[in-house]
């Protein structure tokens, strides 16, 4: 030890530094322990629309407690409810939302920030709700340097993601204390987000039928894809809501009914319902008049109405607009879709939807005949989300003969009776096959027990047999 | 010693000699075949029991719809076309009784599965459009069998002549893309299903399989009990036609059907 440092040793361990450094050792931890307080986040969240009413929460297969598409075009807001305790005036609560712990200041702060704020201004007290919106959470999370004041997220934080699947985020509340760079306490409420849809399939054709149309379409392999959306415009239920531009009367393109008589019948004349004239009146029912045919079958029919190209007369939706996307086509056929828009659109036009990711038609029933109808599909996902359509086509329910009604006009009496086995429903020709199948299965499971049996008797006589020449044997030997 | 009585000795001789050459290929063919290679009774103790007949089937099925009285024009052709279609079924019969050099006789069950199905003809049009129209149909019958095995079990002919006949009957439902058809009528709606009753009488000819390969005949006996097994070949007459009903949907057929049948 040089001199110098010898001079020094007293001071340094003089008893009034020892007791101020002692001294403030004591206060920080005091500090600490005061400005540490538990944050206690209640897991049952409520939701608000963003005109403040509450939201349609989703059905439970459809991931009700995550963020969709439709949350975030809603902008809807979450209402965290919060217990705190034991926390002292020095520090303060902010909610920051990031894929990992957003307590340390490196997850918030510099080039190596993960986490983004989403209330930096929140009234503390033993209990409270702190309103976070939905657009908030997911608007940073595909930006490469994250912001560290909160600004409010507009529309487009909805369309952030372009792959469709869930991403995991959490929003922390961190307690956050003078100039500590680290959070002195935190709890965070884990929410995943997804708010693409998957890729938009290729509307193939539609076929039309009474009062229904039969839409056939090709789906794109998409992992995320767990059914598909039917749309129609004007809705099947006829109303067409704020927006919509086609509305559900018969086209125009139908022409006046006529009768179409076949040889070899008569026809009942019936009557006409009424309905409204060439000059707006209304007319009553009234019998028809007869009809001048000598012997045949006629029917009345309303002719067909051709689907037109979409865009184009009686067929237009300025709602269901083909999403767009980049579709391709692999060696083995399958198809991909990325890209493309996705839009919110009013449920009123939904008018199927289809399990599966592997669904390819489905038959639209409800329709008006008559009545041009633009169609077009969608891909749905596990969080109710709709991807972006795909090309919109046209198509018209017509009336149809079907082979029971080909049979009732030719003076066909039966029918009206029943089917036995399908009416406890169960599938008839499993049933009464299985019938059949179980009295020869029963008869011949019968059959070989009793074969059994007799086998074992068999053997059981050999055995006496063979005892009794065992026996005689040794007898000739003696 | 006579030359006739030479000549007869020598008959004698050959006959025995023949006669144990016919009975030592006659035990060897048993050891072999087992019960299968005789008709000797004695010799069908290893042979199992056999009671009962199960037959899988097809056939052509064109329903006699059109010609249901009061129908004008063809509706069913109309929609259907006059390709058949493909009818499959099977039948469980109990051997119930055995008529000594004639063959077996008892009740039998069946039922069978046909559907027929076009798209629909847009009305007023000859253009058809995307919705299905189908007829399924359910046919069963409970007939009384007769099966002449007697030229099998006797006589090793391996043929057995057999004749059905019973009362038939049917399900049927007519369908589209929407569900069982519907059609409304003065005072509501008729569904297209119900059923329909009739008779049904049926005759064919049965090859037994067993002498093509006696060994695996034999092995099957023993593992499964099953005697003989049979290609046929029936016309089937399945008059269903509305046997007592007021309004039925004709739904029989006359046609030819092929099977296999395993008696056991």
């Amino acid at each position: 030890m040089s001199s110098r440092l010898r001079r020094r040793v007293p001071i340094l361990f003089s008893p009034a530094l020892v007791v101020s450094l002692a001294l403030g050792v004591l206060e920080r931890d005091a500090r600490a322990q005061a400005t540490a307080p538990t944050i206690t986040i209640n897991p049952l969240v409520t939701r608000n629309d963003g005109n403040g009413a509450a939201s349609v929460i989703r059905p439970q297969n459809l991931n009700p407690t995550g963020i969709s598409f439709s949350d975030c075009e809603l902008d809807q807001t979450l209402n965290l409810s919060l217990s705190l305790s034991a926390f002292g005036s020095d520090g303060h609560l902010e909610a920051w939302v990031g894929g990992a712990d957003c307590g340390p200041s490196t997850a918030r702060t510099g080039t190596t920030a993960i986490c983004w704020p989403v209330n930096q201004h929140i009234t503390v007290s033993s209990a409270f709700t702190v309103p976070i919106r939905v657009r908030d959470i997911v608007a940073h999370q595909s930006e490469t340097t994250k912001p560290t004041t909160y600004t409010a997220a507009g529309e487009e934080a909805c369309h952030v993601q372009s792959q469709s699947g869930p991403v995991s985020l959490g929003v922390y509340f961190l307690w956050l204390v003078g100039a500590q760079p680290d959070a002195a306490s935190s709890a965070s409420y884990p929410v995943k987000a997804d708010m693409q849809g998957p890729g938009a399939p290729t509307l193939t054709s539609i076929g039309q039928g009474d009062t229904l149309l039969l839409v056939n379409w090709n789906p794109v392999v998409d992992p995320d894809t767990s059914g598909f959306t039917v749309y129609c415009d004007p809705p099947p239920n006829g109303v067409t809501p704020p927006g919509g531009a086609a509305d559900a009367s018969t086209s125009d393109d139908a022409g006046a009914p006529t009768y179409v008589c076949d040889d070899g019948g008569f026809l009942d004349a019936g009557f006409d319902d009424g309905g409204i004239d060439d000059t707006g009146d209304a007319t009553p029912p009234q019998p028809l008049p007869p009809i001048p045919i000598d012997s045949g079958v006629c029917r009345l029919v309303t002719p067909p109405v051709t689907p037109v190209a979409p865009g184009s007369g009686a067929c237009s939706s300025t709602v269901l607009v083909a999403g767009g996307g980049t579709t391709t086509t692999d060696d083995a056929g399958n198809q991909t879709s990325v890209g493309g828009t996705q839009r919110l659109i009013d449920p009123a036009y939904i008018c199927g939807t289809f399990a599966g990711n592997n669904t390819n038609q489905a038959t639209i029933t409800g329709l008006k005949d008559g009545v041009n109808y633009t169609i077009a599909v969608a891909g749905s996902d596990a969080y109710g989300n709709s991807g972006p359509l795909s090309n919109p086509q046209c198509g018209v329910p017509v009336p149809v003969d079907d082979f029971w009604k080909r049979y009732r006009e030719s003076g066909g009496l039966a029918g009206g009776g029943f089917c036995a086995l399908q009416a406890v429903g169960m599938p008839v020709e499993a049933s009464i096959f299985g019938l059949t199948g179980a009295f020869a299965a029963i008869a011949l499971a019968r059959r070989r027990q009793r074969r059994r049996g007799e086998g074992k008797g068999r053997d059981r006589d050999r055995d006496q047999d063979r005892s009794g020449d065992d026996e005689g044997g040794g007898g000739g030997g003696s | 010693m006579s030359s006739m009585r030479i000549a007869g000795l020598g008959v004698a001789a050959i006959a025995t000699v023949l006669g144990s050459l016919a009975a030592t290929e006659v035990e060897a063919r048993a050891q072999d075949y087992g019960d299968y290679a005789t008709t000797a009774p004695r010799k069908r103790t290893f042979e199992s029991p056999q009671h009962f007949a199960f037959e899988l089937r097809i056939g052509r099925y064109t329903p006699d719809i059109d010609s249901e009285p009061g129908i004008k024009g063809h509706p069913y052709r109309d929609v259907f076309g006059t390709l058949p279609r493909a009818m499959i079924g099977m039948e469980f019969d109990w051997q119930a009784l055995r008529i000594p050099y004639v063959g077996t006789l008892g009740p039998g069950v069946g039922v069978g599965y046909t559907s027929m199905g076009d798209k629909a003809y847009i009305t007023g049009t000859n253009q058809k459009s995307g919705e299905d129209t189908s007829l399924d149909i359910y046919p069963m019958w409970g007939v009384a069998v007769l099966r002449a095995d007697v030229l099998l079990k006797e006589m090793r002919i391996p043929f057995v002549p057999y004749a059905k006949g019973g009362i038939g009957y049917a399900l049927w439902r007519a369908s589209n893309s929407a569900g069982t058809s519907s059609q409304p009528n003065g005072t509501g709606s008729v569904d297209g299903k119900g059923h329909s009753w009739g008779t049904m009488i049926a005759g064919g000819m049965a090859l037994s399989l067993n002498p093509l390969d006696m060994r695996a005949a034999k092995q099957l006996d023993n593992a499964t009990g099953v005697n003989n097994t049979l290609l046929y070949l029936e016309w089937q007459v399945l008059a269903l036609n509305g046997l007592g009903q007021s309004n039925a949907l004709h739904v029989g057929t006359s046609n030819w059907v092929v099977g296999l049948a395993f008696e056991f």
